[in-house]
């Protein structure tokens, strides 16, 4: 069976390059900045992730990843807030019952923006970054090693999950399971998948406890890596410059909330 | 037997660690599963959750919660479920919690059920507390699921957003969370007890 690479694809770009923890502190800076910095900032973060997915050679992946699947998020958020914003609103204009206010679209637009541009940041690091790496990384850093070993046999674990799922539906479907049609079928439809997949899960448990087991597992020995993740000067330079922006997030938001930067 | 206290470490044995890594593909897997190819309007991502956590113990089934919800943008794209990993702890703990008073054991019998309802409702009640404010200031209140269409009707009986989101939470997690509760109680009568009892907390469930 096949390496935990989960979401990531292959490539040679800066982001490839760079150090995974580097890269997380990036992400989480990245993530956090369109909730801490002024609505204005908004659209620049948008424009500045993207170009920065781009050219790392994410290419046309990355646009579907990170600005036509999150439409799915978005769009309810400008539209329901759009049209469905509580109370007594100037109407923009109307189309029979449904009138798109002011305040919906102040409301719904920059909680849009922050969700595409927290996508915009996720799906560039998520698809740059190998996961066995990014754990082997924290791993040196000092997490344990029992933790990163759930992480990536749960990656690993999830294609073979979900194309079991699928093979047990097809499998109850050719013996005559509904699984369209009317609320209470698809409801029905639902239990004879279950079974299969959980219980065989959990009986397998104990045979690869068994197995870990056999091979020292739990020896508490020191460990040998088989990937090494190597830091360069270079992500020395950049860990320290995320740490620096990461620093000056709650400043900002000290700074918002106390009225002394607008917006 | 030995009392274990909710936040030991003892929950962390090899098996717990394995049933963490196959609990939060399960999540993953069903989760999925139901609300894209079923298309049903309910969650179902927290049987593997709550299976840890009433196995192996609250601490445990916390862990695999927050995991599963990192994990799922890490290896289908980065959905809307991500900041849910409170939410989804808090799911994990109490299954812990919960399990620990045996309402999952067969013993039971009929009244083994009313209470892993109870118990089900109850953990709802706390996500839709915990998951309104997270659903409020991250997304607005929309998070692009199925459970859209609630919010929508919410916000024509309420004038306040925030009210809306937490109603709409209020009708949706308490229901995913029984069903989700009831699946599992299903599932670990059809378990064998040799199974069972490898977990530290498995004992509770016979």
């Amino acid at each position: 069976m096949s390496e935990a690479v989960g979401f990531f694809r292959p490539g040679a770009g800066w982001l490839h390059r760079l150090n995974p923890y580097p890269k997380l502190l990036l992400l989480v800076w990245g993530v956090l900045a369109p909730f801490v910095l002024p609505v204005v900032a908004i659209p620049f973060l948008i424009v500045g992730y993207l170009a920065a997915g781009l050219s790392a050679g994410l290419g046309r992946p990355y646009i579907r990843a990170a600005l036509i699947a999150p439409l799915v998020v978005v769009l309810p958020i400008i539209l329901i807030n759009g049209f469905f914003y509580p109370g007594r609103n100037e109407v923009i204009f109307a189309i029979g019952p449904l009138a798109l206010t002011v305040q919906g679209l102040v409301f719904g637009l920059p909680i849009a923006g922050r969700v595409l541009a927290a996508f915009g940041v996720t799906v560039a690091v998520v698809m740059s970054t190998r996961p066995d790496d990014l754990m082997e990384t924290l791993v040196q850093r000092g997490t344990n090693p029992r933790l990163a070993f759930v992480v990536l046999s749960a990656i690993q674990a999830i294609p073979r999950m979900l194309d079991k799922a699928g093979r047990i539906l097809e499998a109850q479907q050719a013996r005559g399971l509904p699984a369209s049609g009317s609320p209470s079928a698809r409801v029905r439809a639902v239990v004879p998948l279950l079974g299969p997949l959980i219980i065989g899960s959990l009986i397998d448990v104990r045979e690869r406890s068994l197995a870990l087991e056999a091979r020292g597992f739990s020896s508490g020995a020191a460990r040998t890596a088989y990937r090494i993740v190597e830091t360069t000067p270079r992500d020395v330079t950049v860990t320290r410059l995320a740490l620096l922006a990461l620093a000056l997030l709650p400043i900002v938001a000290i700074a918002r909330l106390t009225g002394a930067l607008p917006g | 037997m030995e009392r274990r206290g909710w936040f030991s470490m003892e929950q962390f044995n090899t098996p717990t660690l394995v049933l963490m890594a196959l609990a939060i593909a399960i999540n993953i897997a069903v989760g999925n599963t139901v609300q894209n190819v079923i298309k049903l309007p309910i969650y179902l991502d927290s049987i593997g959750t709550v299976l840890v956590g009433v196995l192996a113990g609250p601490l445990a089934g916390a862990l695999t919660g927050v995991l599963a919800n990192v994990i799922w943008g890490f290896t289908l794209g980065p959905t809307s479920i991500a900041p849910f990993a409170i939410t989804a702890a808090f799911i994990g703990f109490l299954a812990g919690v919960i399990g620990n008073r045996g309402i999952f054991s067969p013993k039971r019998g009929g009244m083994g059920v009313v209470w892993v309802i109870v118990g089900g409702f109850l953990t709802g009640v706390v996500a839709a507390i915990v998951s309104a404010p997270i659903a409020y200031f991250v997304f607005g209140g929309t998070t692009g699921g199925g459970t859209d269409v609630l919010v929508t009707i919410f916000r024509g009986i309420t004038d306040n957003v925030f009210t809306a989101t937490l109603l709409q939470g209020g009708v949706s997690d308490p229901t995913d969370k029984t069903i989700t509760f009831l699946v599992c109680w299903a599932i670990l009568l059809a378990v064998p007890v040799t199974v069972k009892t490898i977990f530290p907390q498995g004992e509770k469930s016979v």
